[in-house]
């Protein structure tokens, strides 16, 4: 399968050129806005309503979704340190050589 | 083909490939069992009637799942110090109590969702329902998937090659383990009121 370039060039005509791409992504939305309001409106939590159990209750979760991931990247970011202290110690013999 | 690593430890990471694998396939089940943790602190926290009635099944179920659990991976760690010091009977016995001890749980999750069920209790009764059944129930799944590769550690030509049998059985620990220690955060946070 040829891959499709996604810029202005003339090999990417088959689905018009990105600022035209846009456009029309942006017209769908204007229609779509237009058409159903209801689903393009925000909800009370996204729209910073004052407060209230569902605002606590998300802020606790956004916690805990920092909390978790945070936990998994640091490990990730750990065992990338660790490997690069393992190849250098190993270059550092290998000169020695 | 021989796969390099595949026995001793890659100089660069200090691990065997398959024990690298197995620690990025623990870091996507973190996320997956954060992400439904999470649910859960958001659901709790923003429920105005938490368990619609439908409180925490009896605590001795939960209990015998922990003494179950944490068993079964004390019993991996002696089976994988039988196998080290040479004792490869040893090792299968602590192996097949693993895995009695790893169907028990599973048989007592099963009788404990079981129960609900037969109360009128399913998943779209409450919020603590809903998730009381998806993380009880996906916990167990994880197990039955340990399991099925504890049975394949206990196929009769499975340590043929020694090596390759001990990085095994200690990447299935590591993963059991890991089922463990997400079974110690879900108990307290399902049956503690």
């Amino acid at each position: 399968m040829k891959s499709r370039p996604v810029d202005g060039t003339p090999g990417a005509s088959r689905s018009g050129s990105l600022p035209g791409r846009f456009a029309a992504a942006a017209a769908a939305a204007l229609v779509w806005t237009a058409v159903a309001p209801a689903t393009v409106t925000a909800c009370p939590s996204c729209y910073g309503s004052a407060s209230g159990p569902v605002i606590d209750g998300m802020n606790a979760a956004v916690l805990v979704m920092l909390g978790v991931t945070g936990a998994v990247l640091s490990w990730i970011a750990a065992f990338a340190v660790r490997v690069a202290r393992r190849e250098r110690s190993a270059a550092g013999r290998e000169e020695q050589r | 083909m021989d796969i390099p690593y595949d026995i001793e430890p890659r100089p660069s990471t200090g691990l065997h490939n398959a024990r690298l694998g197995v620690l990025l396939f623990i870091a996507s089940e973190t996320m997956l069992f954060g992400a439904l943790m999470t649910s859960y602190v958001f659901l709790r926290s923003s429920a105005t009637d938490w368990t619609g009635g439908a409180g925490p099944p009896g605590a001795a179920p939960a209990i015998a799942n922990t003494i179950l659990m944490a068993a079964s991976s004390a019993a991996l760690i002696l089976g994988r110090s039988q196998f080290r010091r040479g004792n490869p009977g040893r090792c299968r016995a602590m192996l097949f109590a693993a895995m009695a001890l790893g169907l028990a749980y599973i048989a007592v999750t099963v009788f404990t969702l079981d129960a609900l069920l037969a109360k009128g209790i399913h998943p779209a009764t409450s919020t603590y329902a809903g998730i009381f059944f998806v993380l009880t129930g996906l916990h167990a799944l994880h197990v039955a998937g340990g399991m099925v590769v504890l049975g394949m550690l206990l196929t009769p030509r499975a340590d043929v090659i020694p090596g390759r049998f001990r990085n095994r059985l200690g990447d299935l620990a590591v993963y059991w383990h890991f089922l463990t220690a997400v079974w110690l955060v879900t108990f307290p946070a399902l049956y503690l009121p």
